[in-house]
């Protein structure tokens, strides 16, 4: 096969490579790796894509994306060769991160600690992230919380995906169009909340024991098969220094009130509309 | 094997304490359980040597309540559902003679907080955690 492009990647410990046989497809690629990767030296990788496009006489060309040696997609729609390549890649590096544990959550920060909204896809979170922000809260991610060793936050801030009523694809959109700001340093977790979006349900918080609120927590965990130790560890020491809560959720508006009520209790300021305290 | 000689399983088993509670993990399931100060204590001590006896002991002296063997047959019974004990010692322990629900109806109010609780959850793969 002739590649005419590739690249290789990092992010979070883990080496990507990309090779294509269409120099154009690339620039497309680089826009959906994820979140803070760095260019690398070309090397052995822990995982290669190769993304062959094939022309086609009769239209739109065929494009195929390989995950290693396994068929990921075939279609002649770039952007959902994309979307399937965002995702692998993204899961990929979330389940084998080097030194980071990924939660699938929600984050936002307010009065310098960080709020965790773990979720499962269509659960509601990203509509929570948006409502929180736009009541002043700081942007980390809509989809993973990335946490060190010590159990703090990192910024996972890439755009946030809205899913449009009615639509299949997901539109992105950066926070500044929510009139929000995105964080940039790590966080100590202030509160976790686990609040699943049902219709008609009233809010009615109830506090997790912390073993509780572990086993909640790694039902999201990318890794918690690969490595259950280093995530016991890792969500051990953030259900030591914030408390986990569990509620159903009606309308994004009210979960997002009360979940700042929650956390300017815990951290002792005040819960002002606008923008949070730095 | 005498039949009030319980025996925790060890192998293929990671745990964790959390506070006063102790996280398992199954590595043959990839089942993750929790349990509660009391279900822990019996479970650190099921040892192979100690009865039903020692452990009552040893569980009310260390929670401070009065002496009770119907706590630790509780516990043996949700360690046992939760395949936390060497099977050859599921096989001769005793059923469970009270449930939780005459547990805490014993021990009252105060004494609740003592009644050993087992809970779990599955660990999901990579795709089951995002979707």
């Amino acid at each position: 096969m002739d590649w005419t492009g590739s690249v290789s990647a990092t992010a979070y410990g883990v080496d990507i490579g990309v090779r294509v046989n269409d120099p154009g497809t690339l620039n497309s690629i680089l826009r959906h790796l994820p979140f803070g990767w760095k260019p690398s030296k070309p090397g052995v990788v822990d995982r290669l894509y190769s993304v062959l496009v094939i022309p086609s006489s009769r239209g739109r060309a065929h494009r195929l994306l390989y995950g290693d040696r396994v068929l990921l997609i075939g279609t002649v729609d770039l952007e959902e060769l994309l979307e399937v390549f965002e995702r692998d890649v993204q899961l990929y590096v979330a389940e084998h991160a080097r030194r980071r544990l990924f939660v699938h959550a929600g984050v936002v920060a307010w009065a310098g600690r960080a709020l965790i909204l773990p979720g499962r896809s269509q659960s509601g979170k990203t509509t929570l992230v948006s409502e929180l922000v736009r009541v002043g809260a700081l942007y980390y991610s809509d989809e993973y919380a990335v946490f060190d060793s010590d159990g703090r936050v990192h910024p996972f801030a890439q755009p946030l995906s809205v899913r449009e009523q009615g639509a299949v694809r997901k539109k992105k959109l950066s926070v500044a169009a929510l009139g929000g700001v995105s964080g940039r340093t790590s966080l100590p977790v202030g509160l976790v909340v686990l609040a699943k979006y049902e219709p008609g349900r009233r809010w009615s918080p109830r506090r997790l024991s912390p073993g509780q609120g572990v086993l909640e927590l790694l039902t999201h965990t990318f890794s918690a098969r690969r490595n259950p130790r280093a995530a016991f560890k890792v969500l051990g020491k953030i259900v030591a220094q914030a408390p986990v809560i569990k509620s159903p959720r009606a309308e994004a508006g009210e979960a997002a009130r009360r979940i700042i009520e929650l956390v300017a209790k815990i951290t002792g300021q005040a819960a002002p509309a606008g923008r949070a305290p730095e | 094997m005498n039949q009030s000689i319980p025996k925790a399983r060890r192998q293929g088993l990671i745990s964790h304490e959390v506070g006063d509670e102790l996280l398992v993990y199954d590595s043959e399931n990839h089942e993750a359980k929790c349990l509660n100060r009391t279900a822990a204590l019996v479970w650190q001590n099921c040892d192979g040597q100690k009865s039903i006896s020692d452990l009552a002991h040893q569980v009310t002296e260390n929670l401070s309540i009065p002496f009770s063997e119907d706590i630790v047959h509780c516990a043996l019974d949700q360690l046992r559902e939760f395949h936390l004990l060497e099977p050859s010692s599921i096989l001769q322990h005793e059923k469970a003679r009270v449930s939780r629900r005459e547990l805490i109806r014993k021990l009252g109010q105060g004494g609740a907080v003592a009644i050993p609780l087992v809970t779990s959850m599955f660990a999901p793969t990579a795709v089951e955690a995002y979707d």
